[in-house]
């Protein structure tokens, strides 16, 4: 290109400011240098910003399973409560209580329900204890029945009735076995 | 093109990057380094590949030109958000005060840097390329991103328009701008 009167003007000009500019112009490295060490900088706060990323993840995680433990430990007594219902029936009467359990059955319990560690009872541990308690289901029912009370038993009851239910025994004296006899007046 | 290469391209042309940043920030030193530094990141990270379609120089000023765009509009940004802190206060003081600093001893060089602040932002870049950094009216446009008449449009009116402003200046300080047209130019 060639240059007229007023661009070779300019282009002086130009030139002089580049002189300038020239003399004042940062070296190269340290330009390139900083721009690098921010690379640097950059890399490593993204190490940093994944490396608390997965730390928060982990908190999280471990929160929410620390919940979860707690949610099913408050469970385990209710399935305990259901499951343990017979106990309740020790009160009952033996014959009540004696109802047809094999022995394995309640040695599994025992395990089941002396286990100190809520966490160790599994889904099956817990499907065991279910099924328990639907077998203890008619036990209980039979228990409730035979410990029913009429609320007007009490009207029934009379000052001669413990000579009307009882019985001569054979290991009785005689004295005794002649409050039995007819025509006799105690 | 690996990074050993790249630094050594950059380097090879780091003062005219340099004089081109500054062009492209107005002459602001601190934001010329800034955006330069962020264009030597944006390479070496491999952010801004070099595909070879142009020549190494004019890929780079076209990527140091998009730099300091974007980055004039984000400050443009956070001047508008927030108010302006202290330190940027006094960094803006010291950036215009360099400038200053730096061109006392020239008062022609300041007048022609302030004539050219005056021109519009295609014209003075254009006009910077061919001057300045000698590249050629098509390489002006393909930094630009321009075709080449538009190129041409507006060196021509740049040239016009510094002229004018230049003339005005002289005159202001009793100097005659001699106009010496060659209709046969460019």
């Amino acid at each position: 290109m060639e240059l007229t009167g007023n661009e070779q003007r300019i282009h002086a000009l130009f030139s002089e400011l580049k002189l300038a500019d020239k003399r004042s112009t940062p070296g190269f490295a340290a330009m390139c240098n900083p721009a690098q060490s921010r690379t640097a900088t950059r890399r490593h706060s993204f190490t940093f910003s994944l490396a608390a990323t997965t730390a928060a993840a982990v908190l999280v995680v471990a929160i929410f399973s620390l919940w979860l433990w707690s949610a099913r430990r408050q469970q385990t007594p209710a399935i305990r409560n259901v499951a343990g219902a017979p106990a309740a029936t020790k009160d009952l009467p033996s014959q009540a209580v004696n109802q047809p359990q094999s022995k394995e059955t309640v040695v599994r319990e025992q395990h089941i329900y002396a286990n100190p560690k809520p966490r160790s009872l599994s889904v099956a541990a817990r499907r065991q204890a279910a099924m328990l308690a639907s077998r203890r289901a008619p036990v209980r029912d039979a228990a409730a029945i035979f410990g029913w009370q009429s609320p007007t038993i009490a009207l029934l009851r009379s000052p001669g009735d413990e000579v009307l239910t009882s019985l001569p025994q054979i290991n009785e004296t005689v004295d005794e076995l002649k409050s039995f006899l007819p025509g006799r007046i105690n | 093109m690996e990074i050993a290469e790249l630094r050594d391209e950059l380097e090879k042309h780091h003062t005219a990057s340099f004089g081109w940043a500054l062009s492209c920030c107005r002459r602001d030193r601190i934001e010329a380094e800034e955006v330069l530094q962020t264009v030597y990141l944006k390479i070496l990270e491999g952010k801004a590949r070099f595909g070879g379609e142009a020549t190494f120089r004019t890929w780079l000023f076209a990527v140091i030109r998009k730099t300091a765009a974007g980055e004039h509009r984000n400050r443009l940004l956070r001047k508008l958000k927030f108010a302006v802190s202290p330190e940027q206060v006094r960094q803006t003081g010291s950036a215009e005060e360099e400038p200053a600093n730096a061109l006392e001893r020239s008062e022609t060089r300041l007048r022609f840097q302030h004539a050219l602040g005056r021109l519009p932002r295609r014209q003075r870049e254009v006009l910077h390329l061919v001057f300045y950094e000698d590249l050629t009216l098509r390489e002006a446009g393909e930094v630009m991103g321009v075709s080449i008449g538009s190129a041409r449009q507006h060196y021509e009116r740049g040239k016009k328009r510094l002229r004018k402003y230049l003339g005005q200046t002289e005159t202001d300080y009793g100097v005659n701008w001699k106009r010496t047209e060659n209709p046969r130019a460019v």
